[in-house]
């Protein structure tokens, strides 16, 4: 089993994942980090069929909703129904069809909740940004550009720009109220530093810092910092044998995690702050829970049906079990 | 005064006043009487009253004249006339006196005789008085047995009176008077019993005499049977030359049935059922009886005897008692004459039984008939006892002849199957050359019996030297064991045909102490067959089996790595999940072995042969999880026996399926199933360069297996191997882990590949995805008969996946391409975990993410 997106919910109590059978599991973070926490209460509380067929590859969160996308549409569920248990479908959207033969997935979705969560960013298997509004359910723009899929999405801006990072090896910036060509493109595997043959040129991973003038992106090449003015990299994030799938700024370090069994915290300029081993050989997700100090958590998904937990970020303290019940 | 002194005096004073009156003589008489009689009567007219006042005159008168005469005789004045005339008044006065004195005596008399009279009248009412209380209290009595009077009848369990009325006719019922009187009512209701009575003891009667007449007619149709029996035996007699001439079994089937008499219970229970499930369902199984007959009836004799020679240890001699109660029971058992002397005896006590009963009946109803009208509520009530339980026993009775008849039927069954398969004798010429099999197979279970009878009289005279010396306590213990491992020398051996013309052979064995069966197994492949033969343990009371391969002639599959496949001690693994015949299944067991000394019973499990779990349910055995009463029930038997045999078959179909699939890869091309050659594209350009045998040592040391164990998704009974492929400098190594139960377990891969670097699951996500195509989705690859087929078609997808993997691996574009993109893929990954496309589509032709 593999755990591909995870996502926290706006009370910041409960955590919800989604593997690659399309479960979405709801686990309660609260009664986790209870002093009598059994093994019971590391069991998801609610588990449920998020798509027909297929994986769910990415989860986001609005205040109302959870929204979780992958194999087929985009589905709303409702925070208020998953807490009476009883999840149904709000709303989805459908990706337009490009050919009879593909079957685009969706690898990234995107919220820019400062503005109201109104917009909906995903990216993914037909290799094009698409933007909905939320409200009215419109498809507003298309970014084409990318040649192959897109890995990763994020936001500048306060969604005024986009970002995506796509397996064709390029990093696009993008204006998001224009359809035009991207304001930018960047090939890590083109940089000396940046490229390793032997891994190929795919994007996997990127993330801006708070003063968004740093960007972070990583994959095939090593995970590198790239200063958004001059937009060349900087510092170098080697890990070797072992690309990285997730990338994230956190309060003056950065966290990545990838192809080996481990979740790196990085200083920001390049320094290995320290390596946490965790239980997935391969990771695909690392989450914060930021909303309160007590159930403030840093959560790893992967390739494995233990979702590691660690409170103090240096351990790991003990691992949720997503064993399905539906 | 007497009477007479009486009369004497009277007479007297009538002599003197008949004197004073001075009548005459004659006269005086005669006057006299009368004058009684007057006098007599004059009594009765007279007033006493007045006769007092008289007598108290006279009294007074005389007194006077005394007392004047006193006074003048005193005062001298002597008046001599004067006195003459007072005494004279005075002497007078005595006549009156006189007769007032009779008078008062006759009165007196006469008061005297009234009350005497009353006085008698007195007493006689008296007397009668005493009579009337007399008879009072007899009447009170009488009244009063009356009323305690308890009547039988009142202790007959008469109908219900709603009842009654429901049934009884009009005539006995008669409503209208007995529903005013109580008493009508009760004697309506007797009647009524009566006549029910008489009715049900005339069904007796009828019921009895129609089984006088089942009897007779079976007394017939015995005779008629035992006449046949001498036909039969010439017809049997004639038919043997044709018998010899075709090698029919026909004689030896018999034999075999009166041979089965001597086996153990449970064997006796597996033998039974396997030849009624062969006549039944499958034609294509064959049930024999091996061992030596006489050996096997000197032990049922024996075994009592043994058992108290060897017996004299100390802790043993407690114990000693038990388990002679237990020999009996189980000699009892197993001893055939002493079944047949039991049930003969039983049966006659049934008839003796029966027989008194109907002559009790009889005189009862004799006596009942006498003694009718006096003792008709007792006699009633005795009959309807009897009547029920004659009702009770009736039904009893009803049932055995039931049984009989279903006997009866059932010789006259096999009598006419006898004369059908006489006549299919001829029919079967065609089938000679199974035959001829037959006779190899005869000549070689001769020679099996011949081993094992002298290494049982090896073994039995081992025993007896050793019981006779005991010399030392190692002797002892090792006689022990012997002991308990002893098999009954009769054993059940299994033949089971396959549809491919292979055969499956199973020998059972009972060993009495552990009560498990064991079982032989003998695998002749390629038209060939497997052999168990099931034997039983004395001593411990199981069933083992014993396994043997024999290779026959036309075996062409010789292969290296699947050399163990037909293995006896691995082929009949995990028939039924988690058996493999290592470990009694008796739990009782458990403590006796320990009390020899023995620990690990798998340690003789190539002695004893395997108790597997179903080789007991087979002979009936079915034990407990405490162990608890070994008690064959043929159900046990029956319930798995068609499902036992399947899976047999099925067992033997894979393995020998796996055989073939083993000499193909040894020689590094994959047979991959016909109908399934669409399922992989034309071009496969990996290759098998390697396939051989493993070990789960082997399997354990390496290191990217640790999950696959500590998830316990392999075990050690599995059969390992490693599969090589190769493409150009990369190169693929699969662990193969074959579960004993294939192909229902599939068979499971763990893969490594080194190119350049050496990838495993545990470090590319890659690999795991491909295991996970080849492990998970092996449904796609079983398609009608191709099931045993799976593990060359997992191979083949294997093979197939691996060069999906070669293929859109990133590749160094700088240095030469040594891996060229040979198929068609729409994708080369998806989604975040950049998925490669190992899913085949026939129709396209072109390669996809699942």
């Amino acid at each position: 089993m593999t755990v591909f997106a995870q996502c926290f919910s706006p009370c910041g109590k409960y955590l919800a994942v989604a593997n690659n059978y399309g479960h979405i599991a709801i686990f309660s973070i609260v009664s986790a980090l209870s002093p009598d926490a059994g093994e019971s209460s590391r069991l998801p509380i609610l588990c449920f069929k998020g798509c027909k067929e297929g994986a769910i590859y990415c989860l986001t969160s609005t205040e109302t909703f959870l929204i979780s996308a992958g194999e087929g549409d985009i589905v709303a569920w409702k925070w208020a129904d998953i807490h009476n248990k009883a999840p149904k479908v709000v709303w989805s959207l459908v990706l337009p069809k490009k050919g009879v033969f593909t079957n685009p997935e969706i690898n990234c979705l995107v919220v820019d909740k400062k503005d109201q969560g109104s917009r909906l960013f995903a990216g993914g298997g037909d290799n094009d940004v698409h933007i909905w509004d939320v409200e009215t359910g419109q498809l507003q723009n298309t970014l084409q550009g990318h040649e192959d899929y897109i890995h990763s999405l994020c936001l500048k801006n306060n969604g005024r720009e986009c970002i995506s990072v796509s397996e064709d090896g390029t990093v696009k910036i993008w204006d998001s109220r224009s359809c035009h060509e991207p304001i930018h493109t960047l090939e890590p595997y083109k940089s000396q530093e940046c490229n390793r043959p032997e891994f190929g040129k795919w994007v996997g991973c990127v993330d801006l810092d708070q003063s968004e003038d740093w960007l972070i992106c990583g994959g095939g090449p090593r995970l590198s910092t790239w200063h958004m003015r001059s937009l060349s990299p900087t510092a170098i994030f080697d890990t070797p044998a072992s690309c990285q799938n997730f990338v994230m700024y956190h309060e003056e370090t950065v966290i990545s995690g990838g192809s080996k069994p481990l979740v790196n915290h990085w200083f920001v300029n390049g320094d290995i702050k320290s390596q946490v081993p965790c239980t997935p050989t391969s990771t695909y997700n690392i989450s914060i829970n930021t909303v309160s100090d007590s159930t403030r958590v840093l959560s790893v998904a992967g390739n494995s049906y233990k979702i590691d937990v660690c409170t103090n970020f240096g351990y790991k303290a003990f691992s949720l079990k997503l064993i399905p019940n539906c | 005064m007497t009477s007479v002194a009486r009369d004497e005096k009277e007479r007297k004073k009538k002599r003197l006043i008949k004197t004073e009156t001075s009548t005459p003589e004659v006269k005086k008489s005669k006057e006299t009487v009368a004058l009684f009689y007057a006098e007599e009567a004059e009594v009765d007219k007279r007033d006493p009253e007045t006769d007092l006042t008289l007598f108290q005159g006279a009294c007074g008168v005389v007194r006077e004249a005394v007392n004047d005469i006193q006074k003048m005789k005193t005062h001298g004045k002597t008046n001599k006339s004067e006195l003459e005339e007072k005494r004279a008044d005075a002497v007078i006065q005595f006549v009156t006196l006189k007769k007032i004195n009779r008078l008062s005596h006759f009165r007196c008399r006469k008061v005297r005789d009234s009350t005497n009279e009353a006085k008698q009248r007195i007493d006689k009412y008296h007397l009668q008085l005493q009579n009337l209380l007399y008879e009072a209290m007899h009447l009170q009595k009488e009244i009063n047995k009356c009323l305690e009077f308890k009547s039988k009848d009142e202790e007959i369990d008469l109908v219900p009176v709603e009842e009654f009325y429901k049934e009884a006719p009009k005539q006995i019922s008669k409503p209208e008077t007995t529903k005013k009187d109580e008493h009508q009512l009760t004697l309506a209701r007797l009647d009524w019993e009566l006549e029910q009575r008489q009715r049900l003891s005339k069904k007796l009667k009828e019921v009895s005499s129609s089984k006088d007449e089942i009897l007779k007619e079976i007394d017939t149709k015995q005779e008629y049977l035992d006449s046949l029996q001498p036909k039969l035996n010439s017809i049997l007699q004639a038919t043997k030359p044709v018998q010899t001439y075709l090698k029919m079994p026909y004689d030896e089937t018999k034999e075999q049935h009166s041979t089965a008499l001597h086996l153990p219970h449970p064997l006796y229970v597996l033998y039974m059922q396997s030849s009624a499930y062969k006549d039944a369902c499958d034609k294509n199984l064959k049930v024999t009886i091996d061992g030596d007959i006489h050996s096997a009836k000197t032990l049922d004799m024996s075994v009592q005897e043994i058992e108290e020679d060897s017996d004299s240890d100390n802790e043993e001699h407690e114990k000693k008692t038990i388990a002679e109660e237990k020999l009996y029971e189980h000699w009892k058992q197993n001893n055939p004459d002493l079944r047949k002397v039991e049930s003969e005896l039983q049966q006659e006590d049934v008839i003796n039984k029966w027989s008194d009963q109907i002559v009790e009946q009889e005189e009862k109803l004799l006596s009942a008939r006498l003694e009718e009208k006096e003792f008709e509520r007792l006699q009633e009530e005795k009959r309807q006892a009897a009547l029920e339980e004659e009702r009770k026993k009736e039904m009893k009775r009803l049932q055995d002849q039931k049984k009989l008849k279903q006997v009866l039927e059932d010789q006259m069954r096999e009598l006419r199957q006898r004369e059908s398969e006489s006549e299919r004798i001829k029919n079967e010429q065609e089938s000679l050359e199974l035959e001829q099999w037959n006779l190899e197979k005869l000549e070689e279970s001769r020679r099996l019996k011949e081993e094992q009878r002298k290494k049982q009289d090896f073994g039995l005279k081992k025993i007896a030297f050793v019981t006779k010396k005991k010399e030392t306590t190692e002797d002892r213990l090792s006689d022990k064991k012997q002991r308990v491992f002893r098999k009954h020398p009769l054993t059940v051996a299994m033949e089971i045909l396959c549809k491919e013309g292979s055969e499956l052979l199973l020998t059972f064995s009972y060993n009495l102490q552990l009560h498990i069966t064991a079982l032989f197994i003998i695998i002749i492949t390629e038209g060939s067959k497997l052999l168990l033969t099931f034997s039983y343990l004395l001593q411990l009371e199981i069933i083992t089996v014993h396994v043997k391969v024999l290779p026959s002639l036309e075996s062409v599959h010789s292969s290296i790595s699947g050399s163990d496949l037909l293995s006896p001690d691995s082929i009949l693994n995990e028939i039924y999940t988690g058996d493999h015949g290592n470990n009694t299944p008796n739990p009782a067991n458990q403590y006796e072995l320990r009390r020899m000394g023995l620990h690990d019973f798998s340690e003789y499990v190539n002695q004893v042969g395997r108790p597997y779990q179903w080789t007991q349910w087979l002979g009936g055995l079915q034990f407990l999880g405490d162990g608890n009463p070994v008690t064959v029930k043929s159900t046990v038997s029956s319930g798995y026996m068609q499902q036992t045999v399947k899976q047999l078959r099925k067992r033997l179909k894979a393995r020998l399926a796996l055989l073939h699939q083993m000499a193909s890869l040894e020689r590094n091309t994959i047979p991959v199933s016909s109908n399934l050659i669409d399922m992989f594209p034309a071009k496969i350009s990996s290759r098998l360069i390697s396939w051989k045998r493993s070990t789960y040592e082997d399997f354990c040391s390496l290191d990217y297996t640790r999950n696959i164990i500590e998830g316990s998704l392999v075990s050690e009974t599995d059969i390992y191997f490693v599969a090589t492929m190769e493409r150009g400098s990369a190169k693929l190594i699969s662990q193969v882990v074959v579960a004993a139960d294939y192909p229902t377990v599939p068979p499971m891969f763990v893969v490594s590949i080194s190119w350049q670097t050496d990838r495993n699951a545990t470090t590319d996500v890659h690999i795991q995805e491909l295991e996970e195509e080849v492990n998970v989705h092996y449904t796609e690859l079983i398609k009608d008969k191709s099931k045993d087929n799976l593990l060359s078609n997992q191979l083949q997808r294997l093979l197939m996946c691996f060069d999906i993997y070669l293929e859109t691996e990133t590749q160094d574009l700088s240095a030469p391409i040594e891996i060229p993109k040979e198929k068609v893929f729409t994708r080369l990954a998806r989604g975040p975990n950049r998925k490669k496309p190992y899913k085949y589509i026939p129709d396209l032709g072109i390669f996809t993410h699942r």
